[in-house]
């Protein structure tokens, strides 16, 4: 009888030092900004326990020091050899495993994506507030050289299951000699987003209500983006409409806007380069092409681009940088931050809108980009 | 008299303690002496630099409307690839009210050959013909480092800028083809580097740099140095008349802007 109660008191012990262990980890990586950890014991290894962990991290826009970042506490807490699952809006995208300092990427088997689907909740998100400047600008007017508009939009993606959620915000204007909107506080752009990995490799993401860029409407999007290859395609349907916020009221065009473009895209990986051409009709009905090159560094995404439409040419250059200082206020169920990936744009003309494009900074497209399992190892 | 040669030796050494490894660039923002090019590249690092420069009127560029006037350059370089660098360059004269912000200039270098290879830096600059026509220029040039001791390199840099472009007519001129032709650039009222063009840089241990060159106009000197690590300060002494300068900040991209990353490093 004692023996049994000996052995059932060590397991007991084990199991709580194990759990111990696990929530340090846990603690330690949510302290960092690490959400919807996600961990598994995987088969025992030569007497250790190998785990696998879901991460997501929404203040760092390159997933390869995501992976890093996570494997360095974690092997500082004794956790080594682990795979590491890199979610997106809580679906899992692959797994990930770091040896002597290389990234290696495989595919998630059937079971393991049910696993992490189990243990998915929504308790594990932050509520994560972004503050986030929108700055619009058109240079070349001869009263007025440059024209912007300077809003702030505090926004935030509130999930609401896995895949889904719910963008809004308020849009703070600070100056505007651009446009004649209104110069009161209102509702930042406010739509829901469903993010879907259909197929292993095969994206989907349907978004629906008011977006960037005075947009509304409905958005699909599909990417064929197999995660270690260099290609990568994709399409876009948007029905949308034109909105605007003018004195203690909301405008809405008619909604007969349709855009329609097919994407190819090839991953120079030397040079981290992405070589990206987009084709159909864009928007206001204006058909045509837009090539673009898309060059990855640390933190930063620097574009350049052409296109030429029926409406005519154009060119420049756009950049995704993450915002100084970065987080200010961080607890286990709240963040403020500024944007870890804010996009701006430069064309070379400014006579109306040649392959006009929005919520750019919210499409699979250009957000999946970095996801590229070669490019991990490349920075 | 002194005092103002010592208070410019003592702060000359302040600024030197504070430098580090920094490349000479030219007023466009480009690798280069005081107003040419040159073909080598010393920061290997991923890097984008951003640069003010001034030139006074009597050796402004922009012709905007013929008129001419102090004016300021603010250019942003990026070298994505190892053989191109990409350079865009907005000019402000001061004193003309006019259209816009600015003239936009947009140019490509290419990097063809390199001396650790080939025995000389070969390189070619290509502006491509959009609105501002003042600025254009399509050079090639060449140059090898020699080290003199441990300390001291020296490098000649020679060159040709082609006297004319490839572009449309100005709007006012008579042209009996009024489309994509040769066009000599004297018609843009465009005297930068046309024809061949050559200096010489003195290269101390990659910290102080000191040109003497022949722009095809003028004869400048220059002198440069980093302080505070990041930001480049240029002094020149154009055609033996006039100083100007000019100061550029360069953000490394191969390094995490994360403050997480920072902590756990």
């Amino acid at each position: 009888m004692s023996k049994y109660i000996l052995c059932m008191l060590f397991i007991v012990a084990f199991y709580k030092a194990y759990s111990q262990d696990i929530n340090e980890l846990k603690s330690v990586l949510s302290s960092v900004g690490f959400e919807q950890i996600l961990v598994f014991p995987m088969s025992a290894n030569e007497g250790e326990i190998v785990y696998r962990i879901g991460v997501e991290h929404r203040g760092i826009n390159n997933p390869s020091e995501v992976l890093t970042l996570a494997n360095s506490i974690s092997e500082r807490l004794g956790f080594e050899q682990n795979k590491f699952v890199l979610l997106y809006k809580g679906q899992p995208l692959y797994e990930s495993r770091i040896l002597d300092n290389l990234i290696s990427s495989n595919n998630l088997s059937d079971t393991n994506t049910r696993d992490l689907f189990r243990k998915f909740s929504l308790n594990n998100y932050r509520l994560n507030v972004v503050i986030d400047p929108d700055i619009q600008a058109r240079f070349g007017s001869f009263e007025n050289p440059i024209q912007s508009k300077l809003s702030l939009l505090i926004g935030s993606d509130i999930m609401l299951f896995r895949g889904f959620s719910l963008f809004t915000g308020i849009l703070i204007p600070i100056q505007n000699d651009l446009d004649n909107e209104s110069n009161q506080i209102k509702l930042g752009p406010t739509f829901i987003e469903f993010f879907s990995q259909i197929l292993p490799n095969h994206y989907t993401q349907l978004s629906l209500g008011l977006f960037y860029n005075n947009r509304y409407g409905i958005d699909l999007e599909y990417r064929f983006f197999p995660h270690s290859k260099r290609f990568s395609m994709g399409f876009r349907y948007a029905k949308t409409g034109f909105y605007y916020f003018p004195e203690r009221s909301i405008f809405f065009d008619s909604l007969d806007d349709n855009l329609m473009l097919i994407n190819f895209e090839y991953l120079f990986l030397k040079e981290r380069i992405s070589a990206s051409l987009d084709f159909g009709q864009f928007l206001q009905k204006d058909q045509g092409f837009k090539f673009s090159l898309f060059k990855q560094y640390k933190n930063i995404e620097v574009g350049f681009f052409s296109t030429i439409t029926k409406l005519g040419n154009n060119s420049g250059f756009n950049f995704t940088i993450p915002l100084f200082p970065g987080t200010f206020i961080r607890s286990k169920v709240f963040e403020l931050r500024t944007n870890d990936s804010f996009r701006w744009q430069y064309s070379y003309s400014n006579e109306g809108v040649i392959g006009g494009d929005f919520n750019s900074n919210r499409s699979i497209k250009n957000n999946l980009r970095r996801f590229n399992s070669n490019l991990l190892n490349t920075y | 008299m002194k005092f103002s040669i010592k208070f410019i030796a003592i702060s000359f050494v302040l600024l030197m303690s504070f430098t580090g490894t920094y490349s000479q660039i030219n007023f466009l923002g480009k690798s280069g002496l005081v107003r040419i090019p040159k073909p080598s590249f010393i920061d290997k690092r991923d890097n984008i630099q951003f640069q003010l420069s001034y030139l006074p009127v009597d050796y402004a560029i922009n012709n905007f409307m013929n008129r001419k006037s102090n004016e300021f350059f603010y250019s942003v370089h990026l070298k994505p690839l190892s053989w191109l660098s990409v350079n865009f360059v907005l000019t402000r004269p001061t004193e003309i009210p006019r259209i816009g912000i600015g003239d936009r200039h947009l140019d490509f270098q290419f990097f063809i050959l390199d001396q650790s290879k080939y025995g000389i830096n070969l390189s070619a600059i290509v502006s491509p013909a959009l609105a501002a026509s003042f600025i254009d220029h399509n050079s090639i040039f060449i140059s090898r480092s020699i080290a003199i001791n441990k300390s001291f390199n020296i490098e000649p840099v020679f060159g040709y800028g082609l006297k004319v472009n490839f572009r449309k007519p100005p709007i006012k001129a008579k042209f009996d083809d009024m489309g994509y032709q040769w066009i000599a650039k004297s018609e843009f009222g465009n005297y930068y580097l046309s024809g061949f063009f050559g200096g010489l840089q003195i290269n101390v241990k990659n910290l102080l740099f000191l040109s003497a060159e022949y722009d095809t106009q003028y004869i400048n000197l220059g002198t440069s140095f980093t302080i505070l690590k990041k930001i480049g300060v240029q002094l020149n002494y154009l055609n033996f008349n006039a100083l100007t300068g000019q100061v550029s900040y360069k953000i490394y991209l191969d390094k995490s802007l994360k403050r997480d990353m920072k902590l756990y490093e």
